[in-house]
């Protein structure tokens, strides 16, 4: 290393990294209230909106065998109006004032939001501190919420050319640990449920000490601050909640399996491998591995199964991270008569691959770009920014401040730990292999 | 100023605290006043080539963002109309450096996004590529291959898109609306046609090139991570000595709105549901004083789901699944519009209703209510719209460009919320017409033609090229062609009857080509009704058709349908494998209708009516006899679905002429869908067993 001739470069090259460093980076004020409610804010001038959003920490995952599908009820039963909400009013609040709504639920967290213009800052906050405070549940809304969630399963799971591929994957991919279901959750549980259940769901998991305001636009810090505390200072705390421990029967053995779908003609062919999940520094190594497979135009599976071979419709591979597991699936679709076996083949031999051979400098550098770009516009609206801070305390050990250090971590990953990630988790006595066939009627 | 903040927010705090403790929670918090806009003024910079260049730095993301663009006004194509879209293709088919599969990896290695089009382009790139990545665009502006092969690819593809438009009344009304408001023959009035298209050479496309890619009159707008100097620097070294023809922008002559309200139908039979198009010509530049007015009166009568057209046809009269306005603005003339999407039987209704409110609006007062809640719905959607990173310098060139004042965009929610009850109603008795409209309809004419008729308006016909047409014509008897001797001919030229009577069964293999996959065909018949037909894929059905005389189903990736009673019914009552053998039996009626011109062969058009009152027009050709067309459609719920079966390359199987060509057509009121079959082999009178329609 020559320092005198690289001084220079080397000068310049660390205040570049510093402007692109804090350039991106999200200011925000956190506390907590005395309720043990994670309050988050980041003012963002650029436009005068504000999107208020609460993530509660519950997930299927908190759910317990016989009752499944409880978070993603909520989902629903948390619109069906408060003590001083009407029933059927809470949505039609939010567009009459200019609003827009929403909710979605993982297996890990739920996530509640309101996008107002910004002079309706305050009716967000109060709306969402009517859902925490004092939601009615009741046979009414319980029984309406049923019949929509129904409806649900069926457009969506039931109905639904490979709707069943993901639910049967996390059944062979876990054995105790309860990613063993999806969201949905089963039908025979919801309708198994008590009102009194759901009341207890309730008083249990959506309480302020396990849940993070997290709110982004153009708002005034310390006027949100008082608004935070005259609504949500006086909803009570509830008992402290523990997290289910992540640990499951490891998988010793190559896992295949059939799964039948009358609502598909061309089959499928996956592999899903369990990996590591959020907040390890192999979550970001197995993203960039996706994307090398299967981003864009020339990623390699594309390349050489769809366009060269022409032996795949569609094959694609993604990093399905969740807080305790990951979960790295590879999907393909034959074209023609092509074998499953064929497509199983090559996809093992692109991970045989990587395996041995580093990728090159070239690709390496693309991957970094794109990942880069993905990252930034994923940073680029209110509700994204408030989505992703409440992100970084839920899930990355109360670090708030994850959603700066994303792009380090991106740009950390190396070559060789692409590699040695593809050595250590892409092996086939770490997966599953399901055949997912067309059932005849 | 700080300081004085603290001061003031101290305030806030110290009341808010007495306040949390007395809260009553059944009060609904009261919204602020409605928020400004405010967006960084750019920095500007005029090069003597006429670029205007727009610099709004933003470091918050370490990206940039350029656009790029030509104001050019409104051009004319004339008879090769889609002249300056496919120019704008051709620029994005590689350089005179790179071939286009070397740009598209060269762009996308960097992670950068690039886009061009006739009217300029525009692209996003890491703040590290910024330079790399304006290059590739210049490049691609300045220097465009113009392949003859990329061409003619990107030719076709415009044919393809024009045609599977054909039958689609969302596409037909767009252009008739066009067309009759501002004249077909005018610069915002004309439209594509596979002719126009078809007359576009690569010169053409060379000239228009020359013409209308300059930095004349342009803009590039830059946002993002970049300083105000780094900009200019690279705008000047990559664009500063570019040069290119001068523009003027073209003086559009304005035309006038009818004396009285007119319908104009235009004649699209094969949809169930018609599209409304009440409309007429507006003069709503930005800079119009009654613009705020104008957008809150739209707001209120058709601007979403809390507006009254959407209220009164959808909620209280369920005539339609969303019904709304709007009100172009426009440095030229621009349409206001209140639009429906209605089946045929309550169309005549619905244009009623949508008059009745466009002359409520403009007779009385609107509530405070509705008032409010339209400043409500604007004023949001629109604070929220301003996340997107690009708008501030857009709006910023829209000052500019438009002419309009400095504070424009800053004041806009403001100006949104001082609108009163009575400027909406001004704005609606003067931009909303009631009795000097066009109303269009495109669908089925003649469903709901006497209704309108019989309101009192004036009716005016037109096909979808927009020419006017008298529909009477159309659907009246030719009493020139005798129908049953076309069927008897037919007949005769395929082999006679007694040969096609013999025709007892029958097995075709073949390809058939669906969105660029090759599926095998197969379709086996036997008299007098079984039917089975089949695509598939390395041996698995992607779509299936079977009718064994009594049952029958269909089914469509995994899907199965079973056949309906009236589907069963139609299937089982043919008697022959050649149905026009039918045609003379009891039941049957045949008409002529005016003769018509399939792909230059003149053909008669034979309307069958069926035992079942379905009806199906076929068309024989004059010159050799031979069925080319047959058209039927079918209700499939709300929506219509019209099948065309195209018969080429008729050839001798055994002892009749049988089609080795056949083309299917399947239109839905989106669009439509061609599904080409070759046949390779025939197996007629052996191979078939009743087994085989199980």
């Amino acid at each position: 290393m020559n320092f005198r001739r690289n001084s220079l470069g080397l000068v310049l090259g660390s205040i570049l990294l510093t402007t692109s460093a804090t350039a991106q980076k999200v200011d925000f004020t956190e506390y907590n209230l005395s309720n043990g409610l994670h309050v988050i804010l980041h003012q963002n001038k650029k436009a005068p909106d504000v999107a208020v959003s609460v993530m509660y920490h519950v997930g299927s995952k908190n759910e317990v065998k016989g009752r499944t599908g409880f978070a993603h009820f909520f989902e629903h039963l948390l619109f069906e109006g408060t003590k001083n909400i009407k029933r059927g009013e809470f949505m039609k609040i939010v567009s009459n004032n200019g609003g827009e709504n929403n909710a979605n639920t993982t297996q890990d967290r739920t996530f509640y939001y309101e996008v107002f213009p910004i002079n309706k800052e305050e009716l967000g906050l109060w709306m969402e501190s009517e859902r925490m405070l004092h939601p009615v549940i009741n046979e009414v809304g319980v029984n309406t919420q049923r019949e929509v969630v129904k409806e649900e399963k069926r457009l969506r799971y039931d109905n639904s050319p490979y709707g069943q591929l993901l639910v049967k994957i996390f059944a062979d991919l876990y054995t105790n640990f309860p990613y063993n279901w999806t969201t949905i959750g089963s039908m025979d549980d919801l309708n198994a449920a008590k009102l009194s259940e759901f009341q207890n769901f309730f008083k249990k998991f959506y309480v302020p000490n396990n849940a993070v305001l997290s709110i982004s636009g153009d708002i005034n810090i310390d006027q949100t601050k008082q608004w935070v505390a005259k609504y949500f200072e006086t909803i009570p705390k509830g008992a402290p909640i523990t997290q289910p421990v992540a640990t499951d029967v490891p998988i010793t053995h190559q896992i295949v399996d059939t799964a039948y779908d009358p609502n598909i003609q061309i089959p499928a062919l996956v592999t899903a491998y369990r990996v590591p999940g959020r907040n390890t520094k192999d979550e970001v190594v197995m993203d960039l591995l996706s994307s090398l497979l299967s981003g864009g135009k020339s990623g390699r599976l594309n390349k050489l199964m769809v366009d060269e071979k022409q032996e795949a419709l569609e094959v694609t591979s993604f990093n399905y991270t969740l807080e305790s597991f990951g979960n790295y699936i590879n999907f393909a679709l034959p074209n023609g008569n092509v074998s499953l076996d064929t497509l199983l083949h090559d996809m093992d031999a692109q991970i045989k691959l990587l395996q041995t051979d580093l990728i090159g400098e070239k690709e390496y550098e693309k991957l970094i770009n794109n990942a880069e770009v993905g990252f930034l516009n994923s940073n680029s609206s209110n509700l994204q920014i408030a989505e992703n801070l409440a992100d970084g305390y839920t899930f990355y050990n109360k670090n708030t401040n994850n959603v700066n250090e994303q792009l380090q971590k991106i740009r950390s990953v190396t070559r060789e730990d692409i590699r040695a990630a593809a050595q250590k988790y892409l092996n086939p006595d770490n997966r599953v292999v399901l055949y997912y066939l067309p059932k005849a009627k | 100023m700080k300081k004085l903040l603290f001061t003031i927010m101290g305030g806030v705090i110290a009341y808010s605290s007495t306040y949390a403790q007395t809260l009553d929670r059944s009060i609904w918090p009261k919204a602020g006043p409605a928020p400004t806009v405010h967006f960084a003024q750019p920095k500007i910079v005029n090069l003597p080539n006429g670029i205007t260049l727009l610099i709004v730095e933003d470091h918050t993301v370490p990206e940039v963002r350029m656009s790029f663009s030509i104001d050019r006004g409104v051009i004319k194509e004339g008879d090769k109309a889609g002249v300056l879209s496919l120019m704008g293709e051709m620029l994005n088919e590689g350089t005179q450096k790179h071939s286009k599969a070397e740009f598209d990896e060269a762009v996308e290695q960097m992670g950068s996004s690039v886009n061009l089009s006739s009217g300029g382009g525009n692209f996003l790139a890491l703040k590290k590529y910024t330079e790399a990545t304006f290059q590739y665009f210049v490049e691609a502006l300045k220097e465009p291959a113009f392949a003859q092969s990329s061409f003619d690819k990107v030719q076709k593809q415009a044919l393809t898109a024009l045609k599977s438009n054909e039958k689609s009344a969302a596409a037909v009304s767009s252009k008739a609306v066009n067309a009759l408001n501002y004249g077909k023959n005018t610069a915002l009035g004309e439209f594509e046609t596979p002719e126009t298209v078809g007359n576009i050479t690569l010169a053409d496309v060379k000239d228009y090139y020359k013409q209308y890619i300059t930095p004349s009159r342009s803009y590039v707008v830059i946002s993002g991570d970049i300083s105000n100097a780094e900009a200019e620097k690279m705008v000047k070294k990559y664009m500063g000595d570019w040069t290119g023809t001068k523009l003027t922008l073209p003086v559009i002559t304005p035309v006038s709105n009818p004396v009285k309200t007119e319908v104009d139908l235009v004649n699209l039979p094969n949809v169930v549901q018609s599209k409304i198009v009440v409309s007429n010509l507006v003069n709503m530049k930005l800079s119009n004083p009654d613009y705020f007015s104008a957008t809150i009166a739209n707001q209120i009568l058709g601007g979403g789901s809390e507006s009254r057209l959407f209220k009164d046809l959808r909620e209280k009269k369920a005539y339609t699944y969303g019904s709304y306005s709007s009100i172009g603005t426009s440095r030229e003339q621009s349409l206001f519009k209140a639009t429906a999407e209605v089946r045929n039987e309550k169309t005549d209704s619905a244009v009623y209703a949508i008059q009745r409110n466009i002359e409520a609006l403009r007779k009385t007062l609107p509530t405070n209510e509705e008032l409010d809640g339209a400043k409500a719905i604007y004023s949001g959607s629109f604070a929220i719209g301003m996340e997107n990173p690009t708008l501030g310098a857009n709006l910023a060139m829209n000052i500019l460009k438009y002419d309009l004042p400095k504070d424009f965009y800053n004041k806009f929610l403001t100006n949104i919320d001082a609108v009163t009850p009575q400027q909406v109603q001004g704005a609606a008795q003067k931009y909303f017409n009631y009795d000097q409209s066009r109303i269009i309809v495109t669908g089925k004419a003649e469903e709901y033609m006497p209704g309108l008729k019989k309101m009192g308006y004036t009716v005016k016909t037109f096909d979808t090229n927009i020419d006017p047409v008298d529909l009477s014509a159309a659907n009246a008897v030719n009493t020139n062609v005798n129908a049953s001797a076309v069927v008897a001919e037919y007949i005769n030229k395929i082999g006679g009857e007694s040969a096609a009577k013999g025709l007892n069964s029958f097995i075709a293999n073949g390809e058939v080509s669906i969105q660029g996959m090759t599926l095998q065909f197969e379709q086996k018949a036997m008299a007098p009704n079984k039917e089975y037909m089949s695509m598939s894929m390395g041996g698995n059905a992607v779509m299936k058709q079977v009718f064994n005389g009594t049952t029958g189903y269909a089914m469509q990736m995994g899907q199965k349908k079973e056949m309906s009673k009236d589907e069963v019914a139609k299937s089982a009552s043919n008697k022959y494998l050649i149905p026009q053998l039918s045609y003379t039996s009891a039941g049957y009626t045949l008409k002529a209708l005016a003769d018509e011109t399939l792909d230059g062969d003149n053909c008669h058009k034979i309307e069958v009516t069926l035992p079942s009152g379905d009806k199906t027009v076929e068309y024989y050709s004059i010159k050799t006899g031979l069925l080319l067309k047959d058209v039927t459609t079918t209700k499939q719920g709300d929506m219509s679905v019209e099948t065309s079966k195209i018969y080429t390359n008729y050839q001798k199987v055994g002892d009749v002429l049988l089609p080795f060509g056949l083309k299917l057509v399947i239109t839905v009121p989106q669009g439509s869908q061609e599904i080409p079959i070759t046949i390779k082999d025939y197996k007629v009178n052996s191979g078939v067993s009743a087994s085989d329609f199980d």
